[in-house]
């Protein structure tokens, strides 16, 4: 896999995830509005910062965030019709325009963000980064980056439940499934009667999550396999828990993880 | 050294930029004095936090509840905000109403982190996670005059009957002159 083939497939993965989430904010727009949950006036007041600067509040107050968000989406076709013309202008202006729109997100409220956020606006940053440089040993870093974030999320996540009692015997999963907000409430019930398959269940994840740094090791056609099954972890994950952003996020590095892999 | 040789000066540059930028992001992996500085100071919340759902999920619903004090001083019954709906199979490609829930779950985390911070807990009132909550349930009150609104925030926890409440806050009169709330209520945070 080349060096453009790595940034036309990663440009792809994050765009589809962007203009999803794009549309969901304003579909739900509510949400940042005067009488919102996330009203600029008082998330504002977080930061010292973002008090003082009264700059701020001429993009964040209510119909012109609306275009923040329709730039983030402008980003997207800039990046789609850069890719499939390979006009590295409109690829850099894509990643340019999505860039500011997340960071601008952040800024005006962090309420209602994800982890797909924050892991879009690291491929968008890199990738932005990686157009803005013509020289191939920024790019490749650029990818290295991506690879080695990659490798922290799934170890990092590993890591932090294989210290949970809660993980390893199963029982914070059958939970969360039975929650409303991030579960599904007959597979929430399943798992509370099957608590051995819960417990397996749970297992199975740490252990995904903490061997991923096999796919450094193994050769490349079992190395694939630990970025299939982890691609389906965050397929059910999407479908179980509605992180339906998380898939497109995630699946933004594999690429990158997989030109590094074999550049090795 | 010849490597380092064969690099351009921007070359040198990025790639230690980038490199810095891995190392912070595995340091505040890390849940210590260092972390906490150093997400303090990231408004765009660049720095990732790749924990996901642990090491101790959510393992509970909550709903944000209001009720409304008349003017006669009779008391509305308590309301409940709708933010979730329930899993629906297309919410594996398409789900706009989990942003409304993490917002409230955000504010509630960050309610809990006041509560944690400030010595006199009767300034609760002045955080921003408060504030907040606070102008979204005033809001949805907006025909009613001269009443005073009060929110909780509630559990049912999974496997217990009855539900708890988490926080209560006070009654606060429902604001309509925006010239009044500019000039008398002032935040200090």
């Amino acid at each position: 896999m080349d060096v453009f083939t790595t940034l036309k497939i990663t440009t792809i993965l994050v765009s589809i995830g962007m203009l999803i989430s794009s549309v969901e904010i304003l579909f739900s727009i509510s949400l940042y509005t005067s009488n919102g949950l996330t009203n600029w006036k008082f998330s504002k007041s977080r930061s010292a910062h973002l008090t003082r600067n009264k700059e701020y509040s001429v993009f964040f107050q209510d119909k012109n965030f609306n275009y923040l968000i329709s730039l983030r989406m402008i980003a997207v076709f800039s990046l789609l019709y850069g890719i499939s013309s390979i006009n590295f202008t409109l690829i850099f202006i894509g990643y340019f325009f999505s860039t500011i729109s997340y960071i601008a997100l952040s800024l005006r409220s962090p309420f209602g963000l994800d982890g797909s956020d924050q892991a879009t606006l690291l491929v968008s940053l890199l990738m932005f980064v990686y157009a803005i440089f013509s020289s191939e040993f920024i790019r490749v870093s650029v990818y290295w980056f991506l690879a080695l974030q990659l490798t922290l999320v799934y170890l990092t996540s590993g890591w932090c439940k294989i210290k949970s009692k809660g993980w390893r015997d199963g029982t914070y999963l059958w939970k969360i499934f039975s929650t409303d907000s991030y579960g599904t409430k007959r597979l929430g019930v399943f798992l509370r009667k099957h608590k051995t398959l819960s417990k397996i269940m749970g297992l199975s994840v740490v252990l995904l999550e903490m061997c991923f740094f096999l796919f450094w090791i193994l050769p490349i056609k079992y190395a694939i396999i630990i970025l299939i099954l982890t691609g389906m972890f965050h397929l059910m994950t999407a479908f179980f828990m509605g992180l339906n952003t998380f898939l497109w996020a995630f699946l933004a590095m594999y690429p990158s993880a997989i030109y590094c892999k074999l550049s090795i | 050294m010849e490597f380092i040789n064969v690099l351009t000066k921007t070359e040198f540059i990025m790639i230690l930029i980038l490199a810095l930028l891995l190392v912070v992001t595995i340091i505040v992996q890390n849940d210590n004095a260092l972390t906490k500085f150093l997400r303090s100071k990231d408004i765009i919340n660049i720095l990732p936090a790749w924990y996901f759902f642990a090491p101790h999920p959510v393992t509970y619903n909550i709903y944000l509840m209001y009720r409304t004090e008349y003017i006669n001083k009779q008391f509305s019954n308590w309301q409940e905000v709708e933010f979730i709906v329930g899993r629906k199979w297309y919410h594996s490609i398409w789900n706009p109403q989990k942003r409304y829930n993490k917002a409230f779950f955000d504010l509630y985390k960050g309610l809990l982190e006041d509560i944690e911070v400030l010595k006199d807990v009767d300034q609760i009132h002045l955080s921003v996670s408060y504030l907040m909550l606070l102008n979204y349930v005033s809001a949805l009150n907006h025909s009613l005059i001269n009443s005073r609104v009060q929110f909780s925030i509630i559990t049912k926890l999974v496997d217990k009957d009855k539900p708890e409440v988490l926080f209560i806050s006070g009654f606060h009169k429902i604001i309509k002159n925006k010239k009044w709330a500019a000039n008398n209520l002032r935040f200090n945070y």
